[in-house]
């Protein structure tokens, strides 16, 4: 059965992912995934996500998908115990070590390899199959053929971001964002947050979203440059996926007002449920389907504007001297 | 290997026909970043076999690298320059991506895999794993601290290869928009990526290869090579893909005086090697994310060559 | 579209502008219109919904028109509609009856984009001005000449030219020049691109009053520009593939070269963008608007191209 995945920045968001039609929803570890700690849930506001989510008849899987630091694995498989106790359906994960270490402890736990991981051919995927990987989110610049040779090809299921961006670079082999701005903090629990390291810690700057110069050597070549950084919703392409056969559509949007993800989530939920019933001779009309998501996008497009503004702000502010 | 091994990379035959090794011990062939950088040593198997001949002629270790982001049309040539590689006696592969490890492991057992900077060892359990498919030694991500790769290290129990200096890559892409300014330039591909380009807005410098982004700033560790030696390592690159051979030559030699030095208890400093540094760079030094600080910082005594230009 | 933006302020040399160049900014939306007046814009051009290139996104209906050349007018302010698809020749009578009505609401001038049509409108509805459409694909002073002659009152260039080329288009040409400072630059040249509908052409929705056409742009669009240029290609070489890539395209926003510009006579700056969101329309507006105001005071020498704002680029257009 194809399954709506939603994202889960708090737990209204959580509620509202199950009342608009999700079939599943993640939800990030607080310091272990790839969105900053005020997008994540503390473990007690875990155990609850799980319980609403579980009631509503909607599975719910943690990611914990960043590129943790080596001593932090044993603190990273504690709280896998507790999470998989309390009946997470799964784990979202990215760090080949951590990947293989969870696995080992829980082997009928589910794992799914987060973009994170930049899985990007077949040898890859099986690379990742067999440490225990058994569901894939693909890179947002693969395409149909690749898509379709990877689901003829092997045992996996595939995830595709119908909602998402698809940045400059391949998401996980980017760390240009610390590069210029990068603040080890520390939160309540210890944990070390890597403020601008999109990797380790999740919060990114969005530098390649700056304007940037071109110059050859010392010569000003060109004023502006954009790097392409485009947020997009799947439309054209559910039909094909859907048909494709694909295990999961996932939404990303932990960042956005509960309103606005619920729409999004409501909005999918309704267009694969549409296409799904209809009878196959029939053509799919996708035009009014446009028309809807125009609005939803201009939100979406508005707050991604002022949330980049942010980000390339704090960007520019000087890290507060360690002691 | 001698008392330490000192690295260099390569695209192409002309770059190194151009260069001066003698101050290297191994040197890594091809760009990983675009298959069709002129005349890539991983697309030209002709040019291979030569390199790799001619690296070995001059007494030099060559190991062949392979994409940082290969997709599955590019795995037919990646498989036919492991073939390459291993027919023509080369003494490793460096491996970017997992996929290509795995086909390294499965069908050239005997070649040893150097798990390169873009494959993302930053745990100890992670090498441990590539470690279990053939990698006999790692760059760790660029991401790690010093005392975060001694730890892996230990940890997996394979030695870390480490960048000192050079622009340090901080990401790829499939798309190079360089292509977009074909039309008002007269350089065209594949020739656009190999002029100095830099993106820059305020203090913000990075330099643009098309299909991937290096920092502006130099890394150099010139300075912290006693603590490198020190903590047990051994294994040293230049990142000089898109640098020009004087730049390769010249701070290779530093490098390598450096280290023999400081490996035979000579704790004195050669000015002259600063002098060159300096010369060699043009947006300033930093020290990448080896202090566990923002990575175009610079932490050490030589302020003021890190901000030279 | 002739009067000045900026009223005179006294008689001497010194401080009176040196430009009476507007600022026009797109509306996709009612309120994309306001923040664009508010940021500055003196005209914001809108699409008439079934009419416009482009399609479904960033059209207003007749109610939102209405209200859209309301406020403009209380504003002092002025709309340019586009209705710059071709229409089918049956559907030009019923689309000239539309714009009858409307100048009777007070629209003053419109974007078309067929030379048949152009010159119906011209001897039909003598009152309103007519702009030739970016999608008439002009690029010098005898194709300005050609719409000139066919009554056109206003041309819209693309911002790839070079202010010498406007320069001398001016020198010969009477109508007014607009030139789209801020535009995707698009592999193939606006107006002339049908590879969308090569690959799929098929009559999509009831809703419009025009048979829109999903696959193309001109006939319509459906909003989809399938953006086939944007797709991974696979590039062979002698046979064997090499690379993968999109047709090169990029976000070009000239704002550091205004100056040229305005002294090379443009006398309308316009800015792509119907698909922005209202505040990236306002802040995009507010950038340009405070560039050519620097410049009319007389900034000449030590000016500085203000800063775009971030995410300035079109997103999905």
């Amino acid at each position: 059965m194809l399954e709506l995945l939603a994202p889960a920045g708090n737990l209204e968001m959580v509620k509202a992912a199950v009342d608009s039609g999700a079939n599943a929803i993640y939800v990030g570890a607080r310091g272990w995934s790839r969105r900053r700690d005020a997008y994540e849930l503390s473990d007690e506001q875990l155990h609850d996500a799980i319980g609403i989510a579980h009631a509503g008849g909607v599975k719910l899987r943690v990611a914990v998908n960043t590129n943790m630091q080596s001593c932090e694995l044993p603190t990273l498989l504690q709280k896998m115990e507790k999470f998989v106790a309390w009946g997470a359906d799964g784990a979202i994960m990215t760090d080949v070590g951590a990947i293989a270490q969870v696995h080992r402890r829980f082997p009928h736990l589910v794992l799914h390899a987060s973009i994170g991981a930049n899985i990007v051919n077949n040898q890859d995927v099986a690379f990742y199959r067999s440490i225990g990987v058994s569901q894939v989110v693909a890179d947002t610049k693969l395409t149909l053929r690749e898509l379709a040779s990877r689901q003829a090809g092997l045992d996996v299921g595939i995830e595709i971001l119908i909602h998402a961006n698809n940045c400059y670079t391949y998401l996980g082999k980017c760390w240009m964002s610390p590069y210029h701005r990068l603040e080890r903090t520390t939160d309540d629990f210890g944990k070390d947050l890597f403020r601008g390291s999109p990797n380790r810690g999740g919060l990114d700057y969005r530098v390649c979203l700056e304007d940037w110069e071109l110059y050859d050597g010392s010569a000003l070549l060109e004023p502006h440059i954009a790097l392409k950084n485009d947020a997009f919703f799947y439309l054209d392409d559910i039909p094909a996926l859907i048909d494709l056969g694909v295990h999961c559509l996932k939404i990303q949007g932990r960042e956005y007002p509960v309103p606005l993800v619920a729409s999004i989530v409501r909005f999918y939920r309704e267009l694969i449920d549409a296409y799904q019933a209809k009878p196959a001779e029939e053509a799919f009309d996708l035009a009014p389907w446009r028309l809807r998501l125009e609005a939803i996008r201009a939100e979406r497009d508005s707050r991604r504007s002022n949330m980049t503004l942010v980000l390339l702000n704090e960007a520019r502010q000087p890290v507060p001297h360690r002691a | 290997m001698g008392a330490f091994e000192l690295n260099t990379t390569l695209s192409n035959l002309r770059d190194l026909r151009q260069s001066d090794l003698s101050a290297y011990d191994a040197v890594y062939l091809g760009n990983i970043y675009c298959r069709l950088f002129e005349d890539n040593f991983l697309e030209r198997m002709d040019h291979l076999k030569e390199g790799i001949a001619r690296v070995k002629e001059q007494g030099l270790r060559a190991y062949v690298t392979s994409y940082a982001a290969p997709r599955n049309d590019a795995l037919p040539k990646v498989q036919i320059a492991l073939e390459t590689a291993a027919a023509a006696g080369a003494d490793g592969v460096e491996v970017h991506n997992l996929g290509v490890l795995r086909m390294v492991h499965e069908q050239f057992p005997a070649m040893p895999s150097h798990v390169g900077g873009f494959a993302n060892v930053y745990t100890d359990a992670g090498a441990q794993v590539l470690k279990e498919y053939g990698a006999v030694r790692f760059t760790p991500n660029y991401e790690i601290s010093l005392e975060e790769v001694e730890g892996i290290a230990r940890g997996a129990g394979i030695p870390a290869e480490l960048q000192v200096h050079g622009k340090m890559p901080l990401g790829v892409s499939d798309y190079c928009f360089l292509l977009e300014y074909e039309q008002h330039w007269p350089e065209k591909c594949p020739v656009l990526c190999q002029k100095q380009l830099f993106l820059k807005q305020g203090d913000w410098a990075m330099r643009s290869v098309g299909k991937g982004v290096l920092s502006g700033r130099d890394l150099c560790m010139l300075e912290h090579l006693p603590t490198l030696v020190e903590a047990g390592h051994r294994i040293f690159r230049i990142e000089a893909a898109y640098e020009t051979p004087a730049y390769r030559g010249q701070i290779g030699q530093v490098y390598r005086d450096a280290l023999e030095r400081v490996l035979g208890g000579d704790a004195t400093v050669d000015e002259r090697a600063w002098a060159l540094i300096g010369e060699h760079t043009a947006v300033g030094l930093c020290n990448g994310f080896y202090f566990g600080r923002t990575g175009s910082e610079y932490v050490g005594k030589r302020v003021e060559a890190a901000a030279a230009c | 579209m002739t009067a000045s933006a900026h009223p005179a302020t006294n008689d001497s040399d010194i401080g009176l502008p040196k430009t009476c160049a507007q600022l026009l900014a797109p509306a996709g939306s009612l309120e994309a219109a306001r923040q664009a007046f508010q940021a500055g814009a003196d005209a914001v051009y809108v699409g008439l919904k079934g009419w416009s290139r482009g399609g479904a996104r960033g059209e207003l209906d007749r109610e939102q028109l209405r209200q859209c050349l309301e406020l403009a007018r209380a504003q002092r302010k002025r709309v340019q509609l586009a209705v710059n698809i071709i229409p089918k020749p049956q559907q030009r009578q019923r689309l000239l009856e539309e714009l009858a009505e409307l100048a009777d609401w007070g629209l003053e001038a419109v974007i078309l984009n067929d030379v048949g049509f152009l010159r119906e409108v011209r001897q039909k509805l003598p009152g309103l001005a007519i702009i030739a459409s970016i999608g008439c694909g002009a690029l010098n002073a005898d194709d300005a000449l050609f719409y000139q002659d066919l009554g056109a009152t206003a041309i819209v260039l693309p911002g790839n030219l070079e202010a010498e080329e406007i320069a001398a288009i001016k020198a010969r040409a009477s109508l007014q020049i607009e030139v789209m400072l801020h535009m995707v630059e698009e592999f193939i040249q606006l107006g002339k691109c049908w590879m969308p509908s090569y690959v799929h052409f098929a009559a999509a929705d009831k809703i419009f009053p025009a048979q829109r056409l999903g696959g193309s742009v001109k006939r319509g669009g459906v909003g989809t520009c399938y953006r086939i240029c944007q797709q991974p290609w696979t590039v062979l070489k002698d046979g064997v593939e090499v690379d993968q890539r999109l047709f090169p395209s990029r976000q070009i926003s000239r704002v550091g070269e205004l100056a040229a510009f305005l002294e090379a006579g443009v006398d309308v700056i316009k800015i792509q963008g119907r698909s922005l969101f209202p505040e990236m329309v306002g802040a995009i507006i507010k950038t340009y608007r405070s560039a050519m105001d620097a410049w009319s005071c007389g900034q000449g020498g030590e000016w500085k191209a203000p800063a775009l704002p971030a995410m300035w680029t079109v997103q999905g257009r």
